[in-house]
């Protein structure tokens, strides 16, 4: 547990650059910045098969690799540093803990594609962070090791910390890069993917958090040493956000791969007395709930995907028999209703529209017919939504009434007061 | 430019082979199937927002949007499969559920996107059972009514507003299903009340006030016609209900300019229907003018030629040009052939008219579309305030300038619209069109080598120094340089030029030097003229110098000036008014004057009451445009019809039928059964008309002059440099603004809305120093005389340049400025100052 990106998290002032580099840090970009050639870098992320930690899982390599050589537009490293999905709460620690990593391993993603200026977009409630990274960055860029000439390599980068405003859609990569240029925060078309077209027109990677900060352990150990750890197709280790009636709730750096049942019952040593496992939604509450009956499946990309459901940002959300499937679903709907930007028909009436069923539903006003309502809206607007959101917002629904449908079912019943369903509607 | 890789798919089941990068939606049209869209616009980029063209597109998983997606090779689509239909159904029933269902009260019935797709899409009952949002209706300004209930946030408005306009008058604001259609700070619209959001609003939540409640589209008698105030010739719908005109709208199907229109186009509508229309034939008797008889009225007119002829005196005319291609005729052969006079003309703004020749060689560079704007590599505008004065041409550029970074050289004596985005501006001072016209035309001249007209203008140029130039324009050689470097940077371009330089006291030496900078470059030269049929008029020879179709008149006759010169000093017996009033446009309004009060007969043929009719020693009333068949010729010697939309008004008569009885009053055997037997006539003898009354209209070919080649390099004479403004005085330019047209608008109640009466506008750094403040009334007095007008920060003006739009009976440009130039220093003081609350 915690080989990577979480080694030594807990020394103490390990913000401070001096702690640091005492523990190895800016070793990477020393190495990188006299020995790595940009593509050589490149190559060796794709060789480590890292994989993007904010959700979506796509290879960073590959992504880096996508941005032209020669460019007339200037490129950019942008971070997502917008964390906001509920049940999740890794880069947060990772910031606040060690900073300096993060800024390692922009420092080589913009190495790997030739940017001159780099951007962390820091989720607005996030500001005691932003002081924390803007202070690493001042002592990065005193010693020479951020801004012009890092290292005396000649190389130039400059950082500029952006505090969002409270927006869960400025975590959609496109999104952000509106918010950041200062239009509001919603998804553009893509085609042309950021990395072509993104930030002010010009070539731009956006990474996550997480994902960057493993780059520094792949330049320094080799791509080998980080497949150690992990699958085949989902090599490394993870940061898994446990929340929830569990002993032991916290951020927990696993191979990926790892059973859920040992995540769940080993390491955050089991559920608080008085609760039992109800459902857990493995990866953020943007993907399908599952109830007990998946504990086994090991917590990588393809496997969570093959039982239904998806590994997302890791968050791991843990429910109990006290909790009603009906409130939990109601209240993430209502997120995602308040967090749709309102771009596209269908999320930004989608969202609204179901959260008024599930809200009669859980007030006891349920009527025959909602539920089949609901999962004929969840099918109206997954995959027809202009971005990630609209899926993210049906998801939990669809699975919820599949995996429980029978609560929904008793809490109808009783707002039919015994009535026959033909007599029930009418209220 | 390299052909386009040509792209093959299937839809439906058929094949169809288009340009690659054409969106589905465009591609299913070439095979007559129709997508339903909502935020998707022609002139606009893909949003994707609305999802209403979700299609289906085999091996993908889900539904994809037809109006973002690009015609690939092999890919094959179904626009009515179930996946299909299903997911546009879908996207139908949430676009409902807040939509109300007041389309019995709704202006957009009958002519609704929504409506139209939810007959086609839609469930007919909704299983949303919760209540709808709702919202007040509100008044954006006297244009724009906003009902938010029937939004459906597909942001056409805004971006049409913010990318083809560059206003940003509209803006969304909150957010998810609060998201709401609102004016910047929360108040009423500031921008030019164009009024395309609410064309293109596909629900009615946006709608027209002027129109509001006014017709149901199944009520009205709607009829093609084109706008008769700038020359773009746009084409648009006149609706009549009941005798009257109450609105116009364009049709993205049809015309130059499919769905746009500025604002005196679609609000321009009311003059035809105005209760202060002239409805009969007045005489002169007793000091004032009587009604009378037609036949009485043009026995008088006759007897009166009749006179003058005898008594060797001039007779002569003046025409607007306004009027049909077959009233011009006509017009020309009335005076040339049956009263034997070559004293004839149309440019009565314009202080020193292009020579015959000159308007020739222009005639022979080819045509240029306004469509081709959307692929030029770049563009010149001289002296136009392009979005002022040409909306269609302005618009077109503004969206390229927005949309791929066209490069855009405007030189202009005020900061206007297009200049402030461009790539490069040249804001020369006032009156040094000339100077700064030389400037540019030696940077491109420098550019470019070897032979032909570039190596003789490079010779010319040559020594040419660049500090008279410098100092004559305000200008320098660097800003030359990069504004010929700007133009040089892109492939096919484009030189455009317009009433500021047309009506400079050095215009032809200009137009020589636009001549020669277009041979130099290789760009398209095209001539924005200030009215609707300023192309006809040129065409058909209403001028002193050439007869129609560009041959050199024999013995060429008087211009404007010499006709109200020689009127003044007695020699002239008949002056024709053809729709044309000297008094309001003639730089010298004293010498229009004395020339209406000297000549022996004035006859006046008008729509209104001016100053000139009054005069007049018989007034005959004319049939406006809207009430008239034929056809006008637009900046793109484009000909289109012209229909009558209503019915005429009083005993109103088209020009061409006067002037026929005229001329079979004096004598002559003309006889035109109907307009069609005039056309053929047109036709036969107008050999750049060969299209006219057969395929007129946007489908038609614009004409070219047959067996014109390029002229050659023209010689530029050099111009004399303005001096500097006089000390605590303002200098202050005149032209069309954005709301009005000439003088005809100001009889339309919704266009003195926009803007009510004489107006100075002046850049907000120029008031500071002035000490006036938005509002005042002020005193403003110039070389012609003293005005009053309010003041109005902003606008075309500055800096250190005013604007003063020439649009009002009483306060004309002429009134103010003075005989000599088009620019005059004005002493401003204020008269009563705005009241503030």
């Amino acid at each position: 547990m915690n080989d990577i990106v979480f080694k030594g998290i807990d020394t103490p002032n390990l913000r401070q650059l001096a702690v640091y580099e005492a523990n190895g840090g800016y070793a990477a970009v020393r190495k990188a910045l006299k020995d790595i050639k940009p593509d050589e870098l490149i190559e060796m992320v794709k060789q480590s098969g890292l994989r993007g930690r904010g959700g979506a899982g796509f290879p960073t390599g590959m992504k880096w690799s996508f941005v032209p050589k020669v460019s007339a537009e200037p490129k950019y490293v942008v971070v997502n540093a917008d964390e906001s999905e509920p049940g999740t709460f890794k880069d947060r620690e990772l910031m606040e803990k060690n900073p300096h990593q993060l800024l390692e391993g922009i420092i080589l993603a913009a190495w790997a594609i030739g940017s001159h200026k780099s951007f962390i977009y820091i989720r607005g409630e996030f500001a005691h962070i932003a002081k924390i990274l803007e202070a690493a960055a001042l002592e990065a860029e005193a010693r020479g090791y951020l801004g012009k000439n890092i290292f005396g390599s000649g190389f130039d980068l400059d950082l500029v910390i952006h505090r969002g405003a409270g927006a869960y859609i400025c975590g959609e990569e496109t999104a952000l890069l509106d918010s950041l240029e200062g239009f509001r925060g919603q998804p553009r078309l893509k085609p042309p993917f950021p990395a072509v077209k993104g930030l002010y027109g010009g070539p731009t990677i956006v990474n996550n958090v997480e994902t960057l900060s493993f780059v520094p352990f792949i330049v320094n150990e080799g791509p080998a040493a980080f497949r150690k750890f992990g699958t085949e197709k989902s090599p490394g280790t993870k940061i898994f956000s446990v929340s929830g009636p569990v002993k032991k709730p916290g951020n927990y750096e696993l191979p990926l791969g790892t059973p859920l049942r040992k995540l769940l019952e080993e390491i955050c040593g089991g559920m608080l007395g008085g609760h039992e496992l109800l459902a857990v939604i493995p990866g953020g509450s943007s993907v399908p709930v599952w109830n007990k009956d998946y504990l086994d499946v090991p917590l990588d990309f393809e496997s969570v995907a093959a039982k239904g459901s998806l590994l997302g940002s890791g968050g791991v959300i843990v429910m109990s028999s006290k909790t009603s499937m009906v409130a939990a679903t109601l209240n993430l709907t209502r997120f995602y209703r308040h967090e749709s930007c309102g771009k596209c028909t269908p999320c930004r009436e989608g969202t609204y529209w179901m959260e008024k069923v599930l809200g009669r539903i859980h007030r006891g006003l349920g009527m025959p017919g909602d539920l089949e309502l609901l999962l004929d809206l969840c099918s109206t607007l997954e995959g027809r939504s202009f971005c990630a959101l609209g899926d993210a917002a049906a998801m939990p629904v669809r699975s919820s009434i599949l995996m429980f449908r029978d609560e929904y079912e008793a809490r109808i019943r009783e707002a039919a007061g015994g009535k026959t369903p033909e007599t029930a509607g009418s209220r | 430019m390299t052909e386009p890789k040509m792209v093959t798919c299937t839809i439906d089941g058929r094949t169809v082979t288009a340009p690659e990068g054409t969106l589905l939606t465009d591609a299913a049209k070439m095979l007559g199937i129709q997508i339903p869209i909502f935020c998707s616009h022609h002139r606009l980029k893909p949003l994707g927002a609305c999802r209403i063209c979700l299609i289906e597109k085999e091996k993908t998983g889900k539904p994809v949007i037809a109006c973002a997606e690009m015609v690939a090779e092999g890919a094959v689509f179904h626009t009515q499969s179930e996946m299909a239909l299903k997911a546009r159904k879908g996207i139908m029933e949430y676009l409902l559920v807040n939509h109300p269902l007041d389309c019995p009260i709704c202006d957009e019935g009958g002519e609704c996107d929504l409506q139209d797709t939810s007959y086609e899409h839609g469930i007919g009952s909704s299983r949303f059972v919760e209540m709808k949002r709702s919202f007040d209706i509100v008044d954006l300004g006297p244009i724009v009514v906003l009902d938010r209930n029937r939004c459906i946030v597909c942001a056409r408005c805004v971006r049409y507003c913010n990318d083809i306009m560059g206003d940003s008058a509209l803006t969304i604001e909150e957010r998810g299903f609060h998201s709401q259609i609102n004016t910047r700070d929360g108040g009423e619209l500031e921008c030019q009340q164009c009024g395309n959001c609410i064309e293109v609003c596909p629900v009615g939540a946006l709608t027209s006030r002027p129109y509001r409640f006014k017709a149901r589209p199944w009520d009205l008698k709607q009829t093609e016609t084109v706008c008769n105030f700038c020359s773009n010739g746009c084409t648009f719908h006149l609706g009549r209900r009941e005798g009257t005109l109450v609105r116009a709208r364009a049709k993205k199907s049809h015309g130059v300019n499919r769905d746009f229109l500025c604002a005196r186009g679609r609000y321009g509508y009311e003059f035809p229907t105005s209760p202060e229309r002239l409805h009969f034939p007045r005489i002169r008797q007793g000091g004032s003018l009587q009604r009378a008889e037609w036949s009485d009225a043009l026995g008088q007119a006759v007897r009166a030629i009749q006179a003058a002829r005898s008594a060797g005196k001039a007779v002569t005319a003046l025409a607007s040009a306004r009027l049909s291609n077959e009233d011009l005729y006509l017009l020309q052969r009335l005076v040339r052939e049956v009263a034997a006079s070559p004293h004839l003309d149309h440019r009565l703004e314009q202080r020193a008219p292009l020579p015959g020749p000159l308007l020739k060689s222009l005639a022979a560079f080819p045509a240029l579309p306004v469509s081709a704007i959307a692929t030029l590599g770049s563009a010149l505008v001289f002296g136009e305030d392009v979005n002022e004065e040409q909306p269609l041409y302005g618009t077109s550029l503004l969206r390229e300038v927005h949309y791929r970074r066209m490069p855009v050289v405007v030189a202009h004596s005020r900061r206007v619209r297009l200049m402030q985005e461009a790539a490069s501006g040249l804001p020369y001072r006032p009156g040094s069109e000339l100077a700064a016209a030389r400037g540019l035309l030696k940077s491109l001249a420098a550019h470019q080598g070897a032979a032909g007209p570039a190596e003789e203008v490079r010779k010319m140029t040559a020594g040419w120094s660049w500090e008279a130039l410098a100092s004559g324009s305000g200008l320098t050689e660097a800003q030359f340089e990069k504004a010929a470097a700007t133009l040089y940077s892109g492939g096919s371009r484009a030189i455009y030029f317009g009433s500021q330089a047309l009506r400079a006291a050095e215009a032809p030496d200009l137009v020589r030097a636009l001549i020669d900078m277009a041979l130099v470059s290789g760009a398209s030269l095209v001539p924005l003229w200030d009215r609707s049929n300023s192309q006809g008029a040129l065409d058909m020879g209403v001028l002193p110098d050439l007869l129609p179709g560009y041959e050199a008149a024999p013995a060429p006759g008087w211009n404007t000036a010499e006709i109200l010169r020689r009127s003044a000093s007695g020699e002239v017996g008949v002056l024709i008014l053809a729709g044309a009033d000297p008094l309001a446009h003639f730089p010298d309004r004293k010498l229009a004057e004395n020339a209406l009060r000297k000549a022996d007969f004035v006859l006046s043929l008008d729509l209104f009451e001016t100053d000139a009719s009054e005069m007049a020693h018989v007034s005959l009333p004319l049939r406006s445009y809207a009430e008239s068949d034929g056809s006008v010729t637009n900046s793109e010697r484009r000909v289109q019809a012209l229909r009558s939309a209503a019915n005429p008004v009083g005993e109103s008569e088209a020009g061409w039928r006067i002037f026929e009885r005229l001329a079979t009053g004096l004598g002559s055997a003309w006889n035109y059964a109907d307009l069609l037997a005039l056309q053929e006539e047109i036709r036969a003898r107008v050999p750049l008309y060969k299209v006219l009354g057969r395929r007129m209209g946007p489908a038609a070919t614009s004409w070219a002059l047959p067996g014109a080649s390029l002229p050659g390099a023209q010689p530029v004479g050099e111009g004399k440099a303005p001096a500097a403004a006089a000390a605590g005085t303002l200098r202050v330019e005149s032209g069309n603004s954005i709301f009005h047209h000439g003088m005809l608008s100001q009889h339309n109640k919704v266009q003195l809305k926009l803007l009510p009466g004489p107006t100075l506008f002046l850049a907000a750094e120029d008031a500071a120093r002035l000490r006036l403040a938005e509002g005042d009334l002020a005193l403003l007095e110039g070389p012609g005389g003293k005005v009053e007008a309010r003041v109005k920060i902003g606008g075309p003006s500055g800096p250190g340049v005013g604007f003063y739009p020439d649009h009002f009976a009483g306060a004309e440009a002429n009134r103010l400025f003075g005989p000599e130039s088009p620019f005059a220093d004005i002493k401003i003081s204020t008269l009563s100052a705005a009241v503030h609350s």
